[in-house]
């Protein structure tokens, strides 16, 4: 008898603490289209990435900015976000020159490149690493870093993105020279 | 601990009172004044800036002084301080090759200090004037700064995350043993005494610092240590007090 008592008056505090629930706003979302994927080469020799000259970058200080191009201006302002109407479930990253000699011509270099730990403007990160489908699009800019150090020479990456409704979009990096 | 610690402090005179049978006598002080900072902590790097505070605070004290003898007593007292950081400049304690994308350093808080001490005082008087002196022991909060850094090395995409944590908690205070000797020249105005007070707290512990470096785009710990100042941390307090006797 006195064990149900505390059962119940545990059960009691659960459903009292679950029927809180005015201290979480859900956002409001407007969808939109995902219409064009561009690629940029980033220098992130220095404090900041920028975008990569014709003189090329150092090997161990290379970035891939994917730029998600949409149907609606995406900002942030009056807690207004978008969400796409079909999200990203795969990001893949393919060498279209040979990275090093483990990673020869058309590798899958996906796992070498890392979500860039960093606020950037826009950034909004490759969820798809971890599982997730990238939707929510709180930015437009997804860095990711390559971790793994390429050989020297010109080097370009082919990106795929794979929405959930099975469309694919392919992109190639400008060739880069990576010294 | 301290909890037990300031129980014990707060029955003494209870304690004090069963084991002897002589009239009592009790004072009474509070006391407030100026605390000067005489840490001046050598880590033997670039980071003695974590424990660096302003010089000067100002501190309110009460001391309860149970005499059982004509001469010998025995004092509880607590302070509390006020106490700044000096925001000295950290920019040594980033590597030459390294980036500082971000900290949380420049906070400069400041924050109450409390301490708390038991010891025995011992008093010389005439009819107008009384000197006592005093040696007491005590634990101390002290100022710390548990600072983090975003840093990234130059020419390359390694970025690590910089943590110092003080005593293995992310608290701005750190708990600490301290010796305080002290004396206070008093004249005697009836039942009350107007005093003047110098106190000074040698810290006997040193600050223990853990230092991490996480890789941030793996989270993984690469480096550890753990380290202290080269020196003890001591401050004086200089006040002025009136004291009310029973």
């Amino acid at each position: 008898m006195k064990h149900l008592l505390r059962i119940l008056l545990t059960l009691t505090v659960f459903l009292g603490m679950g029927c809180d629930c005015e201290g979480f706003i859900e956002p409001e979302y407007s969808s939109c289209k995902l219409t064009d994927v561009q690629l940029h080469n980033m220098n992130n020799e220095g404090k900041q990435p920028v975008e990569a000259t014709s003189a090329g970058i150092k090997k161990e200080a290379y970035l891939l900015r994917i730029d998600l191009i949409t149907d609606s201006l995406l900002n942030n302002t009056h807690y207004r976000f978008y969400k796409l109407e079909d999200g990203i479930i795969k990001l893949n990253i393919n060498t279209v020159d040979a990275l090093n000699q483990d990673y020869p011509v058309g590798a899958d270099v996906t796992t070498c490149f890392k979500n860039y730990p960093r606020t950037v403007e826009q950034n909004i990160g490759d969820s798809t690493q971890k599982g997730d489908t990238i939707n929510v699009m709180y930015g437009n800019k997804i860095y990711l870093a390559l971790r793994t150090t390429p050989q020297a020479g010109t080097h370009s990456f082919r990106v795929t993105l794979t929405l959930a409704s099975g469309k694919k979009i392919e992109r190639e990096t400008t060739p880069i020279m990576l010294y | 601990m301290r909890k037990i610690i300031i129980l014990i402090l707060f029955f003494l005179p209870a304690i004090l009172q069963a084991q002897t049978e002589k009239p009592k006598h009790i004072i009474i002080d509070v006391t407030t004044g100026i605390n000067v900072n005489l840490f001046e902590p050598k880590f033997g790097n670039a980071s003695d800036c974590l424990l660096s505070t302003k010089t000067i605070s100002p501190f309110i004290k009460n001391r309860f002084s149970y005499f059982f003898s004509s001469r010998w007593g025995a004092f509880v007292d607590f302070k509390i301080s006020s106490a700044t950081h000096s925001g000295k400049d950290y920019s040594n304690m980033i590597p030459n090759l390294y980036y500082n994308l971000g900290d949380d350093f420049n906070r400069n808080n400041s924050v109450v200090l409390h301490d708390g001490s038991i010891g025995g005082t011992y008093r010389i008087e005439n009819k107008k004037w009384s000197i006592r002196t005093r040696l007491g022991i005590g634990i101390g909060e002290m100022l710390v700064k548990n600072p983090d850094f975003t840093i990234k090395e130059k020419g390359n995409n390694n970025l690590y995350y910089i943590r110092y944590t003080a005593g293995d908690r992310y608290l701005e205070v750190d708990d600490l043993l301290f010796l305080n000797p002290g004396i206070s020249l008093s004249y005697k105005y009836g039942h009350i005494l107007f005093n003047m007070d110098i106190d000074y707290t040698q810290f006997i512990q040193k600050v223990s610092y853990t230092y991490d470096v996480t890789d941030a785009y793996t989270q993984e710990v690469i480096e550890s240590k753990k380290f202290a100042p080269k020196n003890l941390s001591g401050n004086l307090n200089l006040g002025l007090g009136v004291s009310f006797s029973f």
